[in-house]
C-alpha cells in the first residue's frame, strides 16, 4: 500500500516540490537497514562522546 | 548492560519482521501518526504520505496526529499503545529518533513497531542567521575554539543527526564535545523560527527544510553533510571522526504498529518501474 502510494502522481509531485531525494527501500532491506543504522549511530555517538 | 538493550533491541525489529501479512482493506480510513509538532519534515513527510496513499486509492481518508517531543518518543509510545492491534495505523518518523533512542532510552522503544519502508532520504544542512557576523564554518570554529559555549547550535532534538554532527565537528577540532552548547527544539518549524530570529548562532536541519529560506537569502547555508556540492555550499565533513554517512542519515521512514505485517511488501516487485522517470529527478 504504501510503494504503491508513492507510485502515485501526488508523491512524485510533493517529492519535487519539497526537494526530497525518494529512497524507497521496503520490506526485509528496511528492516536490515534500521538495525545497520542503530549500530552505526551508536558507534559515532559513542566516538563523539555524547553517551 | 546498555549493550544487551540495544541487542535486545535488535533482536526484536527483526522478529517483527517475520510476523504474517496483514493488507490493508483498499478505501480504508487510516490514522497517521506524526510524532512531531507541525510545520517540520517529518510532517510534510507524513502529510504528503497521506495525500498519495488517497491520490493512490489505498485509502479513502487519513487524519493525522501531531504528538512532538523527545525526539519523537512520546507519539512513539501514544502510537503503540493507542493503536495496538490497529491495521490501519501508521506512523512516519526519521532517523533521529533512533538517536533519540539511543540517548534518551524512553520506556517505549521501536521494537514495538513494524518498519514498513524507507520514504525519502536527504543530508544535513548548516547554516547561519542572514545577519550573522561569521561567514563560515571556520569562524564557527574559530569561535567555539575561544568559547565553546558561546556558540548556540539550533537544531532538532538530542540526538538528531544535526547534534550528532556538532558533536564530531567539535571533536574533530579539538573541543570537547561535552562543552557544546545544543539547543533542541521540538520541529523543524521551532528551530527556523529560532534561526530566522537569530536566537541561535548557527542551525542545523535536512537540506529540504531550510532550503527556500536558503534560496530567499534568509538563511546562509555554510555547509553540507554531503560527498556532493551543492550549488554555492561548500562541503564540510567532520571527517576526523569518521563522519562519512552522506546522504542516508535523514532517511524518513514509516511504520506501524507490531501485530501488524507490512502491507507493502509484494507491492514492491509488481510496482517497481512505477513513476520512476517521471518527475522524480
Amino acid at each position: 500500500m504504501v510503494v504503491k502510494a508513492t507510485k502515485s502522481k501526488a508523491w512524485a509531485e510533493l517529492l519535487e516540490k519539497n526537494n526530497w531525494t525518494p529512497a524507497l527501500m521496503p520490506g526485509a532491506a528496511f528492516d536490515k537497514f534500521v538495525d545497520g543504522d542503530f549500530a552505526s549511530l551508536r558507534a559515532v555517538m559513542v566516538k563523539s562522546g555524547m553517551i | 548492560m546498555r549493550r544487551d538493550t540495544f541487542l535486545r533491541t535488535l533482536a526484536a525489529l527483526a522478529a517483527a519482521g517475520v510476523l504474517p501479512h496483514a493488507a490493508l482493506a483498499a478505501g480504508a480510513n487510516l490514522k497517521m501518526m506524526i510524532p512531531a509538532n507541525p510545520g517540520g519534515g517529518w510532517d510534510s513527510t507524513g502529510r504528503a504520505l497521506g495525500k498519495a496513499l488517497q491520490d493512490a486509492q489505498a485509502a479513502a481518508t487519513v487524519s493525522y496526529d501531531n504528538k512532538g517531543g523527545a525526539a519523537g518518543a512520546i507519539g512513539l509510545a501514544q502510537f503503540v499503545n493507542a493503536s495496538k492491534g490497529d491495521a490501519n495505523a501508521l506512523m512516519v518518523m526519521g532517523a533521529v529518533m533512533l538517536g533519540g533512542i539511543i540517548t534518551g532510552k524512553p520506556p517505549v522503544s521501536l521494537d514495538k513497531a513494524t518498519p514498513i519502508a524507507r520514504l525519502t532520504s536527504e543530508f544535513n544542512v548548516f547554516v547561519l542567521p542572514a545577519a550573522s557576523p561569521l561567514k563560515s564554518m571556520a569562524d564557527v570554529v574559530e569561535q567555539m575554539k575561544r568559547d565553546p559555549g558561546s556558540v548556540k547550535w539550533g537544531g532538532g532534538s538530542r540526538g538528531s543527526t544535526e547534534h550528532i554532527a556538532a558533536a564530531m565537528i567539535a571533536r574533530a577540532t579539538g573541543v570537547d564535545p561535552g562543552k557544546i552548547n545544543y539547543v533542541a527544539f521540538r520541529g523543524g518549524g521551532e528551530a527556523t523560527a529560532a534561526i530566522l530570529g537569530g536566537n541561535v548562532t548557527i542551525g542545523g536541519s535536512g537540506y529540504s527544510e531550510f532550503s527556500e529560506y536558503i534560496k530567499a537569502g534568509k538563511m546562509r547555508a555554510i555547509a553540507v553533510t554531503s560527498d556532493k556540492r551543492l550549488p554555492g555550499i561548500g562541503i564540510f565533513h567532520a571527517e576526523g571522526a569518521g563522519h562519512r554517512r552522506g546522504d542516508r542519515q535523514l532517511a524518513r521512514c514509516v511504520w506501524r504498529p507490531r501485530r501488524h505485517a507490512r502491507a507493502a511488501q509484494g507491492l514492491d516487485r509488481d510496482g517497481r518501474q512505477g513513476h520512476q522517470e517521471q518527475g522524480l529527478g
